[in-house]
């Protein structure tokens, strides 16, 4: 069955000029802190489906929070490939209620917001939102950790501190917080405009926590210091490589902003 | 006997495709105060079900037709509770399909009316459009995702984009051609 065309560039036809608008709107969305928030979730207890019917494969003191989230995995325990079972159509009501608050400029969580299009593809933003505790919170009994509390940036650099225990390696979540906390900082730098600490930085994360979480978002945060010091030509070599491996990469349209400029 | 795909986990799958279901879920209608915690039970299902195995869907189509099963429940849930404590008008704005104060100061007026429109389709329509003009995704990973024949996918994408014109009252281009034609003298 042939592919039906997208709607077309015709600009006779006002609806295809409203999908060619929409197709740009950019959601910022704080990535790092949310996989900070994910992984600690998945270490906290939520595992592989793998319960049947007795639901032993969930810690018992998950609580009610966890069932409302396995009553939307219910729907899918008979799937056993995407490609192989239907999945049942959505329900008809699926509009969120209002938050009735104001959204705060400071977010402690991985928040969203729209970009306005005249700034989507500008420079480096930086987002204020705290990093996560050293110690990730534990799974409440809702099943997610709870958004993490504001606390002062703990890591800008890549040695551990004299004051972590040297003969015991870091837990997963000190490490995801640590190098989440030092991607921030990165950030700040760059957009404060002290690009050569931000390198920097990129460096020593790359020495620390090497192919960790937040490595795609470090090896862009390194062609945008490159660009930010004038170093055009390892800039545009770094990425090509980058936008090449990854066209839709976390920080692919910055790149090809500052590379146009 | 060909070897099993190797299947994604989640974590790999958040780094790869968070933004995308960010913005997929504010597009299908989740207000911005709610998409941090839709997303993250979109992966946590995706979690649950051992991460994406490679298939006629591809991670994208897959981890959205999740989106809109968790933004309903989400939906439902909220819901609930406004109700349960008596906010009326809470439960009046969940019943609207007016985008929120928040979106309607963030989108400029042509990506506001089109996401005005969008909230007024079917979700079974509305996803398919999302996925198919705005995303790019092929009908048949919509198809396989949403666990429908792909000529399904193709009659929703054409009652979409019918019930997006209604609602934009604005006709196709080659009904105009017929109503210039008709008034031609």
């Amino acid at each position: 069955m042939d592919e039906p065309r997208p709607l077309s560039d015709d600009d006779r036809d006002p609806l295809a000029r409203l999908v060619r608008h929409g197709r740009g709107l950019e959601v910022a969305y704080d990535v790092e802190a949310g996989l900070a928030r994910h992984i600690a979730a998945i270490d906290g207890g939520a595992q592989p489906w793998s319960m049947t019917s007795g639901g032993s494969g969930w810690g018992l003191g998950l609580g009610l929070g966890v069932i409302a989230i396995a009553a939307v995995v219910a729907g899918w325990i008979a799937m056993r490939s995407p490609e192989a079972t239907p999945v049942a159509t959505a329900a008809t009501d699926d509009v969120a209620v209002i938050d009735a608050a104001p959204v705060p400029q400071t977010r402690a969580f991985a928040s969203a917001a729209i970009v306005p299009t005249s700034t989507a593809a500008g420079a480096v933003a930086v987002d204020e939102v705290a990093p996560p505790s050293g110690s990730l919170p534990a799974v409440p009994a809702r099943g997610l950790p709870p958004r993490a509390r504001p606390v002062a940036p703990r890591v800008a650099a890549s040695a551990p501190t004299a004051a972590s225990a040297p003969e015991q390696a870091p837990s997963t979540d000190d490490r995801i917080a640590r190098e989440a906390a030092q991607i921030r900082q990165i950030r700040r730098d760059l957009a404060e405009g002290r690009a050569a600490a931000a390198l920097r930085s990129c460096d020593a994360g790359d020495d620390e926590f090497g192919d960790g979480v937040f490595a795609l978002e470090r090896q862009g945060l390194r062609v945008l210091s490159l660009f930010a010091l004038g170093r055009r030509d390892e800039a545009m070599s770094a990425a090509t490589r980058y936008l090449d491996a990854h066209p839709k990469g976390p920080l692919a349209a910055k790149i090809r902003a500052a590379a146009a400029d | 006997m060909t070897p099993e795909p190797q299947a994604v986990s989640a974590t790999e799958l958040f780094r790869r495709h968070a933004g995308f279901i960010a913005r997929f879920v504010v597009r299908y209608g989740v207000e911005l105060a709610d998409v941090d915690d839709v997303v993250q039970e979109v992966f946590l299902v995706a979690h649950a079900h051992g991460g994406y195995r490679p298939g006629p869907a591809k991670p994208t189509s897959w981890l959205a037709a999740i989106a809109v099963r968790v933004a309903s429940s989400h939906r439902r849930k909220l819901r609930t509770r406004a109700f349960g404590r008596g906010q009326g008008e809470l439960i009046d704005e969940a019943a609207s399909d007016a985008p929120s104060p928040e979106v309607r100061a963030a989108l400029d007026g042509d990506m506001l009316r089109l996401h005005a429109a969008l909230r007024s389709l079917a979700p079974e329509h509305r996803v398919t459009f999302i996925l198919f003009e705005l995303e790019g995704e092929p009908c048949t990973s919509i198809a396989a995702a949403t666990g429908v024949p792909v000529g399904t996918v193709h009659s929703r994408l054409y009652l979409a984009r019918r019930r997006l014109r209604d609602a934009l009252g604005s006709p196709s281009p080659r009904a105009q051609e017929i109503q210039w034609t008709s008034h031609d003298p």
